[in-house]
């Protein structure tokens, strides 16, 4: 045995042998594999490792230390309850690419340095997009090509903001970074990407309601909370990122409530969620710090268990939309019930995991006394309460029965069981948090379950219950979509092909003039003029010539044809590789 | 029945005020941990401003279609 095994490499590696096995083998693999790598991590101390020379630089691929760990360690649990949730998934890449998703983020938060980072933040990208693609439909292609896009563009912002950081500071290690330069800025935005910051919030809501049941489940996990490890990593402290998280807060609870697919409003509810510890990490501080890793920490669990309750709709009645459901808690009771606790975890009601972790984000917001992030901030904790615990309930679990609730029924064993481990760890986490408080990267003293805390956060909600019963006749209540920032690329994309059209069209009209005029015109001049010759020869060239130009038009009237997507993914990647190469080599 | 849940919590949500009222908070940070109820009083109003606002929102436009995009 080594004397530390990489606990990302080991899913990574392990993910390969899932397609070669079937049935229980599989599913016990599975089990096996990712409990392993929760054990690898828990056998790992604080410390650098597996230090290669590259290029004359250190490059450190594992970095250990406690913020780091604590990242490590809900990964490692969430890819097990994910795995089990999907295990009833039959294709076998599909266990594959999740597995390596998970992997890789766990290579980011355990990264020492920018070329580790980098590389395993590519791999989460390219593995993640698989989770989207297997749900083979039409809409799940399109988004995941508008996903990789996105991705893709972050992803160039930090190759060449780690490059422009290294020209200044001639280091690579992974430590704060701050926005004084511009390769900071360049790092920000690509962090800012993966953490669904606005304006660039819209490929989340766009491609994780479309990935498969189980994939929804990992990619509410991994992208956008390592992210936020990386920002706290490089960023906290950072002022801006206050107002960002909060806008990030705001932004989530109101679209999250207009929203009418129930994994949509999850995946709304997700920017909302980063949104405190964006604005946490802003703010900066033990204590702040301490908070955002907890909050990641409790909303990794109760999120997935959000996701993988409403997948679990979506799997028995096949439809998501409120508008189509109703009534469920009599044929889903257990789903009910698992569904409630991740609603009160995510609401932050006492007794539940979100109590223990968001009020310490709240008190670090108060110590420093800003006024109007604290205001924002309950505003948001009333809203997130308003659609979880009280809208999806009273649309889709209580209310009347639609056609599509009839043949509900609670899903099958392995996604119950999934949901129960996930629930269980919320409702321990909100009764004992001193456990999760100890792993923590910095020591605190702090304790939630005050007489003026459960009062407070009870009035606060209990009177946000009374506006919701008195107003629930005007609540959002029709299908269709929200327009979000993914507007400018969907339509800006389509302007671009337009463009394209024009100048294709006008120059393919030029060159068949030009034919017209010159060959054929010219042509036929010279067979009049040129009565000896013999018109054969001369058709035999003017046809030749005319079938090439008749064939170029051809060509580039399929070009005017093809999908701009495949113009501006092939000019990104193409981009992409060619930046890649020039900041690697000079 | 539906009424009968409908003074349970009216019963619930005054003892929340009462409580909110009576139990001096632990730390005074801001201006309005002085003022008795404000908790209550602020749960309720972000409720009522964040239903109403999503529903004009959703009026606005930003509310489309599913195939808006095809």
């Amino acid at each position: 045995m080594p004397q530390w095994l990489h606990p990302g490499m080991v899913l990574i590696a392990g993910a390969f042998v899932v397609p070669f096995l079937r049935g229980s083998v599989r599913q016990f693999y599975l089990v096996f594999l990712t409990t392993g790598a929760l054990f690898t991590m828990t056998g790992l101390t604080e410390g650098v490792y597996g230090v290669l020379h590259i290029l004359h630089e250190e490059v450190a691929f594992t970095r250990v230390d406690k913020l780091s760990l604590v990242f490590g360690y809900v990964f490692s649990v969430a890819a097990i309850i994910a795995t089990i949730y999907s295990l009833n998934e039959e294709r076998g890449w599909h266990h594959t690419a999740a597995l390596v998703y998970a992997g890789s983020a766990i290579g980011v938060v355990f990264a020492g340095d920018f070329v580790t980072l980098f590389v395993f933040w590519e791999f989460m990208a390219f593995s993640s997009v698989f989770l989207i693609l297997l749900r083979k439909e039409e809409e799940s292609y399109n988004a995941a090509y508008r996903y990789i896009l996105v991705h893709v563009f972050g992803g160039l912002c930090l190759v060449a903001g780690f490059k422009l950081l290294f020209m200044e500071t001639h280091s690579i290690e992974f430590a704060r970074i701050g926005i004084d330069s511009l390769g900071g800025m360049l790092v920000l935005t690509g962090f800012l990407v993966n953490a669904a910051a606005l304006p660039f919030n819209a490929w989340l809501p766009d491609s994780y309601p479309r990935a498969t049941l189980g994939g929804a489940v990992f990619m509410s996990v991994f992208t956008t909370k390592s992210a936020v490890y990386a920002l706290i990593r490089g960023f906290e402290g950072t002022d801006v990122l206050i107002w960002l998280g909060i806008i990030m807060a705001v932004y989530g609870v109101l679209y999250a409530m207009m929203e009418n697919d129930i994994r949509r409003v999850m995946a709304y509810s997700i920017i909302s969620q980063v949104g405190y510890m964006v604005a946490g990490i802003g703010v900066g501080g033990e204590l702040a710090v301490n908070g955002v890793t907890a909050h990641a920490f409790s909303h990794i669990l109760y999120k997935g268990l959000l996701f993988m309750a409403a997948g679990s709709v979506l799997f028995v009645t096949g439809t998501a939309r409120m508008t189509e459901l109703g009534g469920l808690r009599t044929r889903m009771p257990i789903t009910f019930i698992l569904y409630m606790i991740g609603a009160l975890s995510i609401s932050a009601v006492p007794l539940f995991s979100g109590f223990v972790t968001k009020s310490i984000i709240f008190e670090a917001v108060a110590q420093k006394h800003l006024a109007y992030p604290y205001l924002l901030l309950m505003l948001a904790a009333a809203g997130t309460f308003l659609y979880t615990a009280l809208k999806i309930p009273y649309l889709v679990f209580l209310g009347t029965e639609k056609p599509a609730s009839r043949k509900a029924h609670d899903p099958p064993a392995n996604m119950t069981m999934a949901m129960v481990i996930a629930a269980g760890l919320c409702v321990l986490l909100g009764l004992f948090p001193q456990p999760l408080y100890g792993l923590l990267p910095h020591g605190m003293d702090f304790h939630p379950y005050t007489v003026d805390h459960i009062v407070s956060t009870l009035s606060l909600l209990g009177f946000a219950l009374l506006g919701f019963v008195l107003l629930k006749g005007r609540l959002v209540r029709i299908p269709g979509i929200n327009i979000d920032t993914d507007i400018f690329y969907r339509f800006g994309g389509r302007a671009f092909l337009w463009i394209a059209r024009k100048v294709f069209t006008t120059t393919d009209d030029f060159v068949s003039g030009l034919y017209q005029r010159v060959f054929l015109n010219g042509g036929w001049l010279v067979a009049v003029r040129s009565w000896r010759f013999d018109a054969g020869v001369i058709d035999g060239i003017v046809n030749g010539v005319a079938n090439f130009f008749v064939g170029l038009g051809q060509a580039l009237r399929r070009f005017q044809t093809g999908m701009l997507p495949d113009y501006a993914l092939s000019i990104l990647i193409g981009l992409f590789v060619i930046l890649n190469l020039f900041f690697l080599l000079f | 029945m539906e009424g009968t849940l409908r003074w349970i919590l009216y019963g619930v949500l005054a003892l929340c005020l009462v409580a909110d009222v009576v139990v001096p908070p632990e730390h005074r940070y801001f201006f309005w941990d002085r003022i008795p109820g404000f908790n209550a009083f602020y749960g309720f109003s972000a409720a009522v401003i964040i239903i109403i606002v999503a529903e004009l929102l959703a009026g606005t436009g930003l509310r489309q279609d599913e195939d808006f995009y095809e």
